[in-house]
């Protein structure tokens, strides 16, 4: 019985996380930065997955973010379109690359989020490549990997602060 | 942030510093042109040295870009976002312009490295 509500716990709360990285995903679509470089984001969905992570583990964590980029396409219309393929290309690879550096390297929940951003841009930049039948564009991940340091630190930091505040207890009967 | 974040953080800015001004290097000589491709096969060669207004068909409509003081823009396209016209002028190769709603890629090349460039693709 015990184990069942542990399970049902855990089953809500990543469709919780999963809900908040769609909004944020949409939320993202519709703002875009005052710098602008096309496919630049603050990341702030990615927040969710990284949360998952670090409070459940990789299945959770890859759960969340397929979920969220194929719910957050469908959502916005934009299904099996371009950026879908960008974004579902960008977050498994970075999420590929978290598990790896989650696993077996000392970084913390800020340098895994900055890992995320980077490889986020790698996978995007695959998918252009192939896209546009063009080697030129990898010029373009110098400005991705560039402007994903303070997005990577600005949103690791938010993911520090929320999973403080779980561990603490401070969040409670969620 | 531990000491592993820095110098992962080291270790991206030089990788991001690198990938974006490595081609610059390249291209210090020589005349320098526009290309604009569409879908990977040339469609347009433009001259920088003079200031005009050319069109190219994109996948979702008319391209137009814009040439002046050796600089190159998108000035109107058809896309959802219109990235590629904010893009703005752009003088050197380091980034090109990308139309991606439209299949259009516009880059500076310059003659000099338009040899290397073809054995790289």
């Amino acid at each position: 019985m015990k184990s069942s509500k542990l399970t049902t716990r855990r089953l809500t709360l990543v469709t919780m996380l999963t809900a908040m990285a769609i909004i944020a995903n949409l939320v993202e679509s519709a703002v875009t930065l005052p710098i602008v470089f096309p496919g630049v984001r603050l990341g702030l969905a990615n927040v969710f997955g990284i949360i998952a992570l670090y409070m459940f583990g990789e299945k959770e964590m890859l759960g969340v973010n397929l979920m969220r980029v194929l719910l957050a396409s469908l959502l916005s219309g934009r299904i099996f379109g371009y950026p879908f393929f960008m974004s579902l290309t960008g977050v498994m690879i970075s999420s590929i690359m978290v598990i790896i550096c989650k696993r077996w390297s000392p970084l913390s929940v800020i340098g895994i989020n900055c890992v995320s951003s980077t490889f986020h841009g790698v996978g995007q930049i695959i998918v252009v490549m192939f896209i546009m039948q063009s080697v030129e564009v990898i010029m373009y991940l110098g400005i991705m990997i560039l402007l994903g340091i303070p997005t990577g630190l600005l949103t690791g930091y938010i993911a520090q602060m929320i999973l403080k505040r779980f561990r603490k207890g401070e969040v409670k009967n969620v | 942030m531990n000491k592993a974040d820095k110098g992962y953080l080291v270790f991206s800015f030089v990788l991001g510093i690198a990938l974006l001004f490595t081609p610059r290097l390249w291209q210090t000589t020589g005349n320098k042109y526009a290309l604009v491709e569409y879908h990977g096969s040339e469609v347009l060669r433009i001259d920088l040295e003079e200031d005009a207004s050319y069109e190219v068909q994109g996948d979702l409509g008319p391209v137009v870009i814009e040439v002046k003081d050796r600089k190159v823009r998108v000035e109107k396209e058809e896309s959802p976002y219109h990235y590629c016209s904010m893009q703005g002028w752009v003088e050197y190769s380091n980034v090109p312009i990308v139309c991606l709603p439209n299949g259009i890629i516009v880059k500076i090349m310059s003659d000099k490295s338009s040899g290397t460039d073809t054995i790289v693709q």
